[in-house]
């Protein structure tokens, strides 16, 4: 079954934090949705921003201590992340719109 | 007819043939199916006003009634393009998407088919025709569906936007398009009280002939500030709304 960067981040969110699979994956949809992003079309520029700026919050409110120090950890993998770039959606509704308003 | 609904719907027919050409202009650039797809459609509603408003200028009897059949069969053919972009670009992957797209199709093909064998080939009697309803329900569901992607992405966007993950030119373009499907719907109720009242007194009123026609321009004005901006509307835009100062935590 092909990974996605959202089950990549989840799994090394789950390796820096000793959350569970369900816990993790749970947190990180979450984050992933109150940034106003879909799971399922996410780009390593956006997970950063999430990593970067919310989850923190969720991290602490779950009783992570090194809640900064997990996230920066997840933020390198994402960088080494194999399917990073092959995952970026160009055909978001995002992407679209912008380029029709280019009519 | 008043002369306003004819000025009207001159401005409303050309606003999507114009549209629709600037779409398929990109479309041959990019070469990609949204663009080719919402070019369809606008050209499909231009071509059915084209149809709509030959009558009204015209003295020859004999031909209203094969363009307003022609009218209607353009313009469901344009809302079923219309549902295929809504599914590809916001729904690519749902099932549901792919039934709804059906469901519309069916209903406007039955529900035109059906006006025909009870010989209400215009579509002008929902009081006596039941098939009118379930073509015009068809219809309703497809420009409502527009309206619940634009306010849902609206809202996702403006969640980005906060984290700076989102333009104010992208989030305004979501608001205008669900402002789009919320008046294409009420427009459509409208259209429907104004058959109603039409097979009760015999005539079109004069206000609801104003109402209608407003209700056709305002969502031209929209889709031409979401696909071809002017550059001032773009600055006031971003102006109006800055990028947000982000505080991490």
């Amino acid at each position: 079954m092909e990974t996605s960067l959202f089950d990549f981040a989840a799994q090394k969110l789950e390796q820096h934090t000793g959350f569970s699979q369900l816990e993790a994956r749970g947190t990180l949809r979450i984050a992933v949705k109150s940034a106003g992003l879909e799971p399922k079309n996410l780009t390593v520029d956006e997970l950063r921003v999430v990593f970067e700026k919310l989850m923190p919050g969720e991290l602490e409110q779950r009783g992570v201590k090194d809640s900064l120090g997990a996230c920066a950890a997840v933020v390198r993998d994402l960088e080494s992340a194999p399917i990073a770039e092959s995952k970026s959606p160009s055909n978001s509704p995002d992407d679209v719109f912008r380029r029709l308003a280019k009519a | 007819m008043e002369e306003s609904a004819y000025i009207g719907g001159v401005i409303v027919g050309l606003g999507y043939l114009i549209a629709s050409a600037q779409l398929a202009r990109l479309s041959v650039k990019t070469r990609e199916i949204p663009e080719r797809l919402l070019a369809i459609a606008f050209l499909l509603w231009g071509l059915a006003y084209v149809c709509w408003q030959i009558p009204l200028i015209l003295i020859d009897e004999s031909i209203f009634q094969p363009l307003y059949i022609a009218g209607r069969l353009l313009t469901d053919a344009g809302s079923i393009a219309s549902t295929f972009f809504l599914r590809l670009v916001f729904r690519p992957h749902s099932r549901t998407a792919t039934g709804l797209v059906a469901g519309i199709a069916a209903g406007m093909i039955l529900g035109f088919a059906g006006s025909a064998w009870l010989g209400d080939w215009e579509a002008l009697d929902p009081l006596k025709n039941p098939w009118w309803w379930l073509e015009w329900s068809a219809i309703v569901v497809s420009v409502a569906w527009i309206g619940v992607e634009g306010f849902h992405h609206y809202g996702m966007s403006k969640r980005r936007r906060r984290l700076g993950l989102c333009s104010a030119l992208d989030c305004n373009r979501y608001l205008l398009w669900g402002l789009t499907g919320a008046v294409w719907v009420i427009y459509q109720l409208s259209y429907a009280i104004q058959l109603i009242e039409f097979q009760a007194i015999g005539s079109f009123s004069a206000s609801l002939d104003a109402i209608a026609s407003a209700l056709e321009i305002i969502p031209i004005a929209f889709i031409w500030l979401i696909f071809l901006p002017p550059t001032i509307y773009q600055r006031w835009i971003e102006r109006s709304d800055p990028q947000p100062i982000v505080t991490e935590g």
